[in-house]
């Protein structure tokens, strides 16, 4: 199986092309500006490097979120974009649960993403990415007690947003035989309404 | 000659919309996806939401594009974006699908002004003459430009504050008329008197406008009645409002028509629609023997029809963008 991975949820892009569990050729840098100028210039030069064309890929994987709501837009409109034009199944993942493809010695990966004011995307995952908390938009003192028996991960520094191969290779791995989305429905998923929808909603 | 085939993609603002046109002048499918239903609900454009809503919209939009057009991306010559200026969370949604499109299709891919669109938009009814000037009315732009030839666009003035839909938007929220302002407040304003003492704002020899001081005129005006007591008549004031809007961007028109020597007006825009400009430009133009012409009211908002005709001028032209497009918010028309 061949496969496209996209992330660009955060400040590092992450690109990547994948066969058969193992990633042939990627991109994870800091891009701090223009984003979207960036992401298929960058594709087009990562299937340079692989044998196979975009056209011959089989999946294709996008962090659809939580996370920069522009950064999550750009990767998922590239993402379903190429989805509907090449007729390709497309697979939206989630950013909490690519963080918690992190190797930590105990047993929960307590994710969480700043969302300012307090509070995170977070959400808690086991060490083979099985959900116990689903991702939220909540305080992080929340989180608090599954620490207990887990490590905080959180990609604030680079040295964490910048994802090893193996990582990548891990989450694709465990989502290859998910059933694909109609590209049309893969969307962001944000956690959190717009600042004018929650202030209408106090209102109400 | 063979056909140019041209798929416009517009998202700088509310509207989701992807048009393929002929030859730059022949419409064969558009769709627009408004999402102005939505925004009323919070008395104007959510940017957020506007971009979230650009996200879910932009491929069904494209497939349903070709398949009114009973085309495939194969028969399409090149991609043209609207690149801004706009709502840049917006653009940039625009301008990924149409970078994503291009590198899979192979196809050229033409950046286009938002601004370019709305002028080009009269070619799709009528042949666009030269030299020729356009007065571009809008939510975001109230400009006057001369165009010698194709593309050449020289912008002779424009204005150093609000737009004119910005300021006729405003007026409506002061006087409590519901989004969207501007085309309500056109239509109240037949029904009533020009009574209200309002200045003719920035009324000088250069080609600017300025409709802060108009605005913030009406907001006094408002006030100062209602603390005395007195309610204020909509349909007047609406009447006042547009009585001045209407003279000073007429007669600034009117002036660079003649210092320019040019017999061919275009109005394109938004506020292209606004009756009240309409009938004064038609009956001064009338009067000069001047050659004017409106687009449409479906190519007054924006849509992607005008993107792609402009696109095609463009792409005859030459002009090509790599994937790396930029969205910007805002970029002078050049």
């Amino acid at each position: 199986m061949r496969s496209l991975f996209i992330d660009t949820s955060s400040f590092v892009m992450t690109l990547a092309i994948l066969e058969d569990g193992k990633v042939l050729a990627s991109f994870k840098e800091e891009v701090l500006t223009d984003m979207a100028a960036k992401i298929i210039p960058t594709v087009k030069l990562l299937f340079e490097k692989v044998t196979f064309s975009i056209e011959d890929i089989d999946k294709i994987f996008v962090v659809n979120g939580p996370g920069s709501f522009t950064g999550v837009r750009v990767g998922v409109t590239a993402a379903k974009t190429m989805a509907w034009a090449l007729k390709k199944e497309i697979i939206p993942l989630s950013s909490l649960e690519f963080l918690a493809t992190t190797k930590v010695e105990k047993k929960n990966r307590v994710v969480a993403i700043d969302a300012r004011r307090g509070y995170v995307y977070g959400g808690v995952y086991d060490e083979d990415l099985n959900p116990i908390r689903k991702d939220q938009y909540l305080p992080l003192t929340e989180l608090t007690k599954y620490l207990e028996d887990g490590v905080l991960i959180s990609r604030d520094s680079l040295e964490g947003a910048i994802k090893p191969v193996e990582d990548i290779a891990k989450i694709v791995e465990k989502h290859k035989e998910d059933i694909s989305v109609n590209p049309h429905e893969v969307n962001p998923n944000y956690l959190k309404l717009t600042e004018a929808e929650e202030k209408k909603a106090s209102k109400e | 000659m063979n056909d140019v085939i041209i798929l416009g993609i517009e998202s700088s603002c509310d509207e989701t919309s992807v048009s393929i046109v002929k030859n730059g002048c022949e419409e064969i499918a558009t769709v627009v996806l408004s999402q102005m239903d939505v925004h009323a609900n919070y008395g104007g454009v959510v940017p957020e939401i506007a971009s979230r809503m650009h996200v879910e919209n932009i491929t069904i939009v494209i497939e349903e594009c070709l398949k009114k057009a009973n085309l495939t991306m194969e028969d399409i010559t090149a991609i043209a974006v609207t690149y801004g200026p706009g709502l840049i969370g917006s653009l940039l949604v625009g301008v990924v699908a149409a970078s994503t499109l291009a590198y899979i299709y192979k196809k050229p891919l033409v950046p286009v002004h938002h601004i370019a669109g709305h002028i080009y938009a009269n070619n799709l009814e009528r042949k666009m003459e030269f030299p020729l000037l356009a007065l571009v009315v809008s939510g975001g732009h109230t400009d006057l430009i001369y165009m010698k030839e194709d593309y050449s666009f020289k912008k002779i003035g424009g204005t150093l504050d609000d737009a004119v839909g910005e300021a006729y938007d405003k007026v409506a929220r002061v006087a409590s008329i519901p989004y969207p302002g501007g085309p309500l407040v056109d239509k109240i304003s037949h029904e009533g008197k020009d009574v209200y003492s309002l200045p003719l704002p920035l009324d000088d020899d250069s080609y600017n406008f300025s409709f802060s001081g108009l605005k913030s005129a009406v907001i006094n005006l408002v006030h100062n009645e209602e603390q005395r007591g007195n309610t204020i008549c909509k349909e007047d004031l609406a009447c006042s409002f547009q009585s001045r809007v209407v003279e000073i961007l007429t007669k600034k028109t009117m002036r660079a028509l003649k210092e320019y020597q040019v017999k061919h007006l275009i109005v394109a825009g938004g506020v292209a629609a606004n009756s009240g400009i309409r009938e004064k430009l038609k009956e001064l133009c009338a009067q000069e023997n001047i050659d004017l012409t409106f687009p449409s009211m479906k190519y007054c908002t924006d849509n992607a029809a005008m993107i792609a005709t402009a696109g095609y001028f463009a792409y005859q032209l030459g002009r090509r963008s790599g994937y790396d497009l930029k969205a910007k918010a805002t970029d002078p028309l050049n």
